[in-house]
């Protein structure tokens, strides 16, 4: 199998030569290619929710993550959270924000779980601890509660001030 | 006598019938026969007193009559005194030619005979004609009968297809209805809900408007639009993306995203992020009151529910989570104010509890008579380190119904069960495939006996600090459980090559198996372990009698495929040639420790940058130069590397050695002391992914090294600098000010550090360990 390559078709028409072990780390491609028997050689795997900057940036992360073995077993004290991103993995994800949800709706549709997982949890620690303004900063969003609602809104949640 | 037959052959046969009946000729003989022997003197009286005689005698004597019979007994001739010929001629005459038939009698007997013959034949060719044609009726009437049984089972068949295919149209003629209706109705349903939503937001639109004009605020400024339309990124994506993303936060999290706009409000009520409730982060606020109204929100989705140390719940919230009926899972661990009532009011309400953590609780023996009564499904329970339940809770649970499916179960540090309680437990829960009991500290031989009875389905089996006391007696009964794949234990003395062969040829699916600081253990037992097919982790540090021999036979077996984890520490005896044979055979090694093995020289070193797999190297205490250093990294996979204590390491070797690994995350430089700011420096160019860093008592390291990694390693989470002399709280400030990232800092005994300035460190980073010189 190795060395087997396939060849990845983006929405905007270009095409990308990708091993078949890599591609294979996308469910949707996998599937396609056991369940449905496309053959490896000649056919063209078409892709129409993704385009060609964001296919490229996804082949780039599945080369990167193709050897990865599983953690190890024999280790007590590992934490599990949002701070356990690679930092690797932080830093392809560097990335501004369109690009970053493009890179959530692509591993979304093409089912690769660490990406995924990845990019869900950059996300998440944009919005972690910050207030309501620092997160419509972030993400430019427009406050429409009116004032009314917003009073109510705020007494509700009260509770998550006082630390 | 010659007349006499003359007459006889004269007569008519009738005649001679009568005559031949009467017995004439017979008689005749007779009377004659006696004349002629005695010759009376008066031959008609002798005569006339024969025929008296003869007429005297019955019918039976008088068919018996023979030819001498009237002769007296003294006169019996030897001889007929008639000639027997003629006699019998005339007897038999009757049948001689003189009765030979007339032509015409021939003719009419043979005319006669025919018609017989004829007559016979017919009737016999009548009656088999009549058989034949009865039995040809006989068998179409069969063959009709058949027919017509045919023809009916074949319409029988038919109809009762028919009639199949007909209920089964209905059926579906009345589902496509059902569905039909069912959409006809969500369609009205969604149409007057977006029909409602738009008169709703024409009427929000125009309170605001009206509130704007009333504070007097221009709304040409404002704009129309922005109102309602979520129009960020987070907004644009798929909900289910979204909420993806959402249930990565905590409930305060939440709370803040749901006052950040109207949208995203509407995200935070998703029904999936309430199935699962994380209190666990806000247990410093939270009381019962805030409690319920979480619970309250999240009722019908709760299937998660994590009160881990919320110390400030109490009954009213333990009668909120039995509101849930669909909860699965429950974490109450180290909640102290959970008891036996707060048990028996949860189990009343939740009956497809799943998982249950009740560890560090003061639960007694009647929280176990509750679990017994309602949670039937229960697959998972740890009632780790919570000590005031006794043996007999496990008997409640054996007598009891439920429970039966546990598959998980954790008595660590329980110390108060005895055998008897470990029997109810093998008794109890016959399905058991993982059980923990570390740090029970007087687990026995007797124990181990109780509890490999009847557990056959155990896979997993941790006995961390509870082994000492253990006998070989025990490890041979724990080789009965041929389903085990992971195996953990440490420190017992008693374990030996003996108990290691039966085990790794009784349980063959063994994939995991540590056993540290188990010194009567040898080579010969490593070729027992290399037999091991499954085998993936081993863990024998500590284990000293372990020397190259033993690698080489662990190399040599079954297990070279897929071993991956590796823990050799403190094995003291092992040298290079080790090294080779890890290198050959173990293809798949990713995790290898190797701390403190003094006897690997240099070239053994070496030969670990082949290793292509390998992502994580301990070499603490090993002799570790610059030579080796160089190549160490060839591989370009190591992402974590420990070389504590690698005294004669040097700026040169630690440049060589990062400018191999770009992808480095962990490293740990303790006690290195040759290093000094420019490795540092030529470090932090090369590793920019550095997450952690150790480079306590690295003590001519100062601030510059503090310097160069904030300005580089943007990504560092944690770092050491204890012990380091020269640092001073400018290099500190430095950290805190530019790494992003960081979040804990080790400090102790650093003398030109001021107070001041780990308080201010304080303030950016959550966790700081210090220690000041002059407390």
């Amino acid at each position: 199998m190795a060395g087997n390559k396939i060849k990845l078709q983006s929405n905007d028409g270009d095409t990308f030569d990708v091993d078949v072990e890599i591609a294979k780390q996308s469910a949707t491609i996998k599937t396609m290619l056991e369940d449905l028997g496309m053959s490896e050689e000649d056919d063209v795997i078409p892709l129409p929710n993704v385009n060609s900057a964001i296919l490229k940036k996804v082949i780039q992360w599945a080369t990167h993550h193709k050897d990865d073995p599983p953690p190890p077993e024999d280790d007590e004290n590992r934490e599990k959270n949002l701070s356990d991103i690679s930092s690797w993995d932080q830093d392809f994800l560097k990335v501004d924000q369109g690009t970053l949800f493009e890179l959530i709706l692509a591993a979304n549709y093409l089912d690769i779980k660490g990406l995924l997982d990845v990019t869900c949890k950059t996300v998440a620690n944009m919005i972690k601890g910050r207030t309501p303004e620092e997160i419509r900063r972030q993400f430019n969003i427009k406050n429409d509660f009116t004032p009314q609602e917003e009073e109510q809104i705020k007494k509700e949640n009260e509770w998550c001030e006082e630390k | 006598m010659a007349a006499v037959i003359k007459l006889f052959l004269t007569l008519e046969p009738s005649l001679r019938f009568y005559l031949r009946s009467q017995r004439i000729a017979e008689i005749h003989e007779a009377l004659i026969s006696s004349l002629i022997i005695c010759q009376p003197k008066d031959p008609f009286a002798w005569l006339i007193s024969c025929l008296t005689e003869y007429h005297s005698l019955s019918s039976q004597e008088k068919a018996s009559l023979n030819w001498d019979y009237f002769i007296p007994e003294v006169y019996k001739p030897v001889n007929r005194p008639i000639n027997v010929e003629s006699s019998l001629s005339y007897v038999f005459a009757v049948c001689d030619d003189s009765l030979e038939p007339s032509e015409l009698q021939i003719g009419i007997a043979i005319g006669h005979y025919k018609s017989k013959i004829q007559r016979n034949l017919f009737s016999a060719w009548l009656r088999f004609y009549l058989t034949r044609l009865g039995q040809k009726r006989s068998l179409d009437r069969k063959l009709q009968a058949a027919d017509e049984y045919y023809r009916e089972r074949c319409l029988n068949n038919y109809f009762r297809q028919w009639a199949q295919w007909v209920s089964q149209r209905l059926a579906r003629q009345k589902a496509a209805i059902c569905h039909i209706k069912h959409c006809s109705e969500t369609y009205q349903i969604r149409t007057i809900l977006n029909e409602w939503n738009l008169v709703a937001q024409q009427a929000r639109r125009t309170r605001d408007y009206f509130d704007r004009i009333e504070r007097g605020e221009d709304s040409q400024q404002l704009g129309y639009l922005g109102y309602g339309e979520a129009r960020d990124e987070l907004s644009l994506l798929n909900r289910e993306a979204a909420v993806r993303i959402l249930a990565y936060l905590d409930v305060a999290d939440l709370a803040r995203c749901a006052q950040v706009c109207r949208n995203w409000k509407m995200l935070t009520q998703s029904s999936m992020l309430w199935a699962k409730l994380d209190l666990h982060r806000t247990r410093k606020v939270l009381n019962d009151r805030l409690a319920m109204r979480f619970i309250q929100r999240a009722r019908p989705f709760l299937q998660h529910l994590n009160l881990r140390q919320c110390d400030r719940i109490g009954r009213l919230t333990f009668v909120g989570i039995s509101s849930c009926k669909n909860l699965q899972d429950l974490n109450l661990s180290e909640c102290p104010t959970v008891n036996d009532e707060a048990i028996k009011i949860i189990t009343d309400g939740c009956h497809i509890l799943l998982y249950l953590n009740l560890s560090h609780t003061d639960i007694t023996d009647q929280s176990f008579r509750s679990l017994a009564r309602h949670c039937h499904f229960l697959q998972f329970l740890s009632v780790a380190y919570a000590r005031q339940f006794s043996d007999r809770a496990f008997v409640y649970l054996s007598n009891g119904r439920g429970c039966r499916k546990l598959t998980h179960l954790d008595v660590s540090g329980c110390t108060q069960l005895t055998p008897v309680g470990f029997e109810a437990i093998a008794d109890a829960f016959r399905e058991l495939e993982t059980l923990v009991m570390d740090d029970v500290g007087n687990l026995s031989d007797k124990h181990i006996q109780s509890l490999c009875k009847r557990m056959n389905h155990l896979k997993h089996i941790s006995m961390w600090s509870s082994t000492w006391r253990l006998s070989g007696f025990s490890f041979r009964q724990l080789s009965a459980l041929t389903k085990l794949s992971v195996m953990k234990f440490d420190s017992n003395k008693l374990i030996t090559d003996e108990h290691l062969r039966v085990l790794a040829r009784s349980c063959p699916e063994i994939c995991h198996l540590s056993m540290t600081d188990c010194i009567s253990i040898t080579d010969t037992c490593m070729r027992y372990i290399g037999t091991l097919k499954q085998l993936r982790v081993l863990n024998v540090a500590d284990c000293l009698l372990i020397s190259d021999t033993g690698i080489k036979a662990l190399t040599e077996g079954a297990c070279q495929a897929r071993l991956r984890e590796l823990n050799l520490t403190n094995c003291m005896r092992i040298s290079d040639s080790s090294i080779t044979n890890l290198l050959r055979k173990c293809k798949r090694l990713a995790y290898l420790k190797l701390c403190y093995l003094d006897k690997i020289t240099e070239t053994g070193l070496e030969l670990i940058g082949q290793m292509e797999q390998l992502i994580l190297v301990d070499l603490t205490g090993t002799q570790s130069s610059d030579t080796s250093l160089k190549i160490l990294g060839n591989s370009g996979h190591l992402r974590s590397v420990t070389l504590s204590s690698c005294r004669k390491i040097t700026d040169l070797g630690l440049t060589k050695f990062a400018t191999t690994c770009p992808a480095l995350e962990h490293l740990n430089l303790s006690f290195c002391a040759q290093l000094s700011d420019n490795a540092i420096r030529s470090m932090a160019f090369c590793c920019k992914y550095l997450t952690t860093l150790n480079i306590c008592s690295c003590s001519l390291l100062t601030d510059m090294s503090l310097q160069y990694l904030s300005g580089v390693c943007k990504y560092l989470y944690e770092i050491d600098i204890s012990y380091c002399q020269l640092m001073t709280d400018k290099g500190l400030k430095c950290l805190g000010d530019n790494s992003a990232y960081l979040k804990r800092v080790i400090v102790i005994e650093c003398p030109n550090i001021s107070r001041n300035a780990i308080d201010h460190l304080l303030r950016k980073i959550p966790y700081v360990q210090y220690q000041y010189m002059d407390i």
